[in-house]
């Protein structure tokens, strides 16, 4: 790529971060993090990969990872409406009508911020059997329902919603996509509780919630297109995770260069970098696939089960180090960064879930 | 030269339609109960009408002058295939040691006749510690005792290049494998499609290559590694194959075996090793033959991962099979054994972990 766009990226983050700090010192909250994504939008940073008629650079993906890298080296917190800028908008910029992608813009701007309410008390891995209803009712449709470990939930001021306009119709050919207004009224939104702590997610109620018939985005009926979609963005973030969690190894390396490691704790710490070594080549190859115009394979799901157990594993590693005190409230990130990491096997498809794909989609077996 | 994405597969298929064809697992199956291991007539086949011998010989040596990208494909078919022929031994490990060599006299002597096939070496760089070989000088050559292990196809070569101490460094020297005290005793290898075993030396007069070899061996070891790790990567795409095929149709309770989920999830686990093994051979491949002085890391990366990824998928086979892949007659103990066999060639996992470990300075 041109080092001209990392360069003038590097000029602003060398002017910017500076001066951020100095009003907000190392807070990662979420206001902080609201602040953050407006200083890197007005600057054009926030969504490099978006359309410039959208707002963004129109760089391709392994582009849009360099600037990635290079911005994270600055230990910056990260943006605030990620879902919105990685996952909600790249779908509105491909299903919308023009006048939802006036959303864009505002997504961007953090103006607004985006959920996704997809999965369901009793839709989580069968995500087609989700139950939240939509009847159409003049110019509405009428949502009652609720949605569950909705990320950002508290947050959010829209929502990509999956509800059920067909009940008679086969499961994934009853669902249509919404865009919500999370002030519209008949929605609660209550704080969940996660294991450490934060309640970064949320449950959200539906009573006779009235969303015009023009939020509907694609076609009713035809949103689980819609919703393949918003997960293929989803997922194709993991390829740039893969190849952060290889810095992340080497960093943890460097941090114990000359400790006094006994052997079994050197030999982990390079089987760490082995599995995140190998699993950064498959994302660098999948990346650069995709910068040539091809579709990324079975790459994106691979990535996905071998980098959330491999950072699984490295979070415990982490704790491990810190022995006792990890757990003894010395070493709080340590242990925070360990319950954290038991929700990558289970978010955006579980492990299981993964696996079935991978050996009826990839390999053919019949399925069970 | 270098090649197009096309060329590449168009190897691949050329490669892989040759061995289905001249040496399937019936013939190759005959051939490990043979004395030498493989077939003399089809090595010159595919040295001949595939240029497999001189992939890797610069073309002004009459060779292809390929580099690590064709050679990591062909040694991945070379693995799926369980190739029984020295391409290993002498087409990579001798070959690369006369290029590294820098001896260009010694070069344009041997190089054309390792790259028409025409000659078969073997390299012989571990030591017997009760007899490593010494060179002393005698008239205008030199003369060498003592003894070589764990030599690559060792039963086909008519010639020998071995290192031992000279000077206060470390020589490479031509030794032809029928000279008077030469002894070549094949060892039982573990692989029963690959042959290893001891060259022991008394006093025999041998040639110099080069002169100090150091550097030359260091490429060598790391070329040996990756060459490894490539023919795992080719086993282990082959033993899903064949797992998978037998999961769709063997059928127990009324179904194929592969609608049980602790299958398919067995299966996917071994697609997730077998793609990162390609991926990691696919980048040590392109960094040996791009920046090779920079190569160290990812070739322990990929040698540990591969030895021991390889070995689970190969391991995973025996166990989707069950009874009938305990047996000798099938053909999944022949893959775990050569891809058991190549985790120890130019070190362990665990020595490049260490290794690993020690460039990490987390050796203290
Ligand atoms: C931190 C976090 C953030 C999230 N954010 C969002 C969000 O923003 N929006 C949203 O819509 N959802 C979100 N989710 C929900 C997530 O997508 C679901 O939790 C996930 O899909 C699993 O669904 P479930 O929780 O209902 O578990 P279940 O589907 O009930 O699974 C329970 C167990 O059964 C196993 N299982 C289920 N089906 C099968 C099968 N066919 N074969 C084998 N095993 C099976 C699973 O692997 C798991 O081990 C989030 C989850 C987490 C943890």
């Amino acid at each position: 790529m041109s080092t001209e766009v990392l360069d003038e990226l590097r000029g602003f983050l060398d002017e910017a971060v500076p001066r951020f700090r100095e009003q907000f010192g190392d807070d990662a909250g979420w206001d902080t993090r609201i602040a953050w994504q407006r200083a890197m939008a007005e600057a054009g940073w926030a969504a490099p990969g978006w359309a410039a008629e959208n707002g963004g650079r129109a760089l391709p993906a392994h582009e849009v990872l360099a600037i990635e890298e290079v911005t994270a080296g600055y230990g910056m917190p990260p943006l605030a409406g990620m879902l919105g800028l990685k996952n909600v908008g790249p779908t509105l910029a491909a299903w919308g009508t023009p006048e939802q992608k006036q959303h864009l813009p505002r997504i961007l701007s953090t103006e607004e911020v985006w959920c996704q309410g997809f999965s369901e008390p009793g839709a989580g891995s069968d995500l087609a059997g989700l139950r939240t209803r939509a009847v159409r009712d003049g110019e509405d449709y009428v949502v009652n329902g609720q949605k569950i470990w909705t990320s950002n939930g508290m947050h959010a001021t829209h929502m990509e919603l999956l509800v059920r306009t067909d009940p008679d119709a086969p499961k994934h050919r009853g669902i249509s996509a919404l865009l919500v207004d999370m002030s519209t009224p008949g929605i609660e939104v209550r704080p969940i509780r996660q294991i450490n702590g934060q309640a970064e997610f949320a449950e959200v109620f539906f009573t006779d919630v009235r969303v015009p018939v023009e939020n509907l985005l694609g076609k009713e009926n035809d949103g689980w297109n819609v919703t393949m979609t918003t997960l293929g963005h989803e997922r194709s973030g993991v390829a740039i995770f893969a190849t952060r969690f290889e810095r992340e190894v080497r960093d943890l390396i460097a941090a114990h260069r000359g400790d006094d490691l006994t052997p079994v704790q050197q030999d982990t710490l390079v089987r760490h970098f082995i599995e995140a070594r190998v699993v950064a080549i498959l994302g660098e190859a999948t990346l650069s696939r995709v910068a040539a115009g091809e579709q990324p394979g079975s790459e994106q799901s691979v990535i996905k089960l071998v980098w959330s157990e491999a950072a699984q594993r490295l979070a415990a590693t982490k704790l491990d180090l810190a022995g006792i005190d990890g757990v003894a409230g010395d070493a709080p990130d340590a242990a925070d960064a360990y319950l954290s990491a038991r929700a990558m096997t289970i978010a955006a498809g579980t492990s299981p879930i993964v696996k079935n794909i991978l050996s009826e989609r990839v390999l053919g077996l019949p399925r069970g | 030269m270098t090649t197009t994405i096309a060329e590449r597969e168009d190897l691949r298929a050329a490669i892989r339609g040759f061995l289905a064809d001249r040496l399937p697992e019936a013939t190759v199956r005959v051939l490990i109960d043979t004395d030498t291991g493989f077939d003399a007539r089809a090595w010159t086949q595919l040295s001949g009408e595939l240029g497999l011998s001189g992939l890797l010989v610069p073309e002004e040596h009459g060779g292809q002058g390929l580099s690590t990208v064709e050679l990591g494909i062909a040694l991945q078919e070379s693995g799926r295939a369980l190739l029984g022929a020295p391409f290993l031994g002498s087409a990579v490990l001798a070959t690369w040691a006369l290029v590294a060599s820098g001896d260009d006299a010694t070069a344009k002597g041997l190089l054309p006749a390792l790259a028409d096939g025409s000659t078969v070496a073997a390299l012989g760089i571990d030591d017997d510690p009760q007899a490593p070989v010494r060179a002393v000088p005698d008239g205008d050559g030199w003369r060498l005792t003592g003894a070589k292990r764990h030599v690559v196809d060792v039963a086909a070569a008519d010639t020998f290049l071995v290192t031992a101490e000279a000077d206060g460094g470390v020589g490479l020297f031509v030794v032809p494998s029928s000279g008077d005290g030469v002894t070549v005793e094949q060892t039982g290898s573990l692989d029963l499609t690959r042959r290893l075993g001891v060259v022991r030396l008394d006093g025999v007069p041998a040639q110099r290559v080069g002169t100090d070899f150091a550097a030359g061996l260091e490429t060598v070891r790391e070329l040996g590694a990756f060459a490894c790790a490539a023919e795992q990567a080719g086993i282990a795409g082959r033993c899903l194959e064949i797992a998978v095929e037998y999961a769709r149709t063997r059928e127990q309770f009324g179904k194929p075996i592969g609608s049980f989920q602790a299958i398919k999830h067995q299966l996917a686990e071994h697609l997730a090793r077998v793609e990162q093994m390609r991926a990691a051979v696919t980048a040590a491949a392109a960094e040996l033959a791009t920046s090779p002085g920079s190569a160290r890391e990812i070739v322990s990366v990929v040698k540990a991962y591969c030895g021991d990824a390889g070995t689970t998928v190969a391991e995973g086979l025996i166990d989707t099979l069950g009874g009938i892949g305990f047996t000798w007659e099938h053909v999944a103990h022949l893959y775990l054994r050569r891809m058991k066999t190549l985790a120890y060639l130019f070190g362990s996992p665990a020595e490049h972990r260490a290794r690993l470990a020690a460039e990490f300075g987390l050796t203290g």
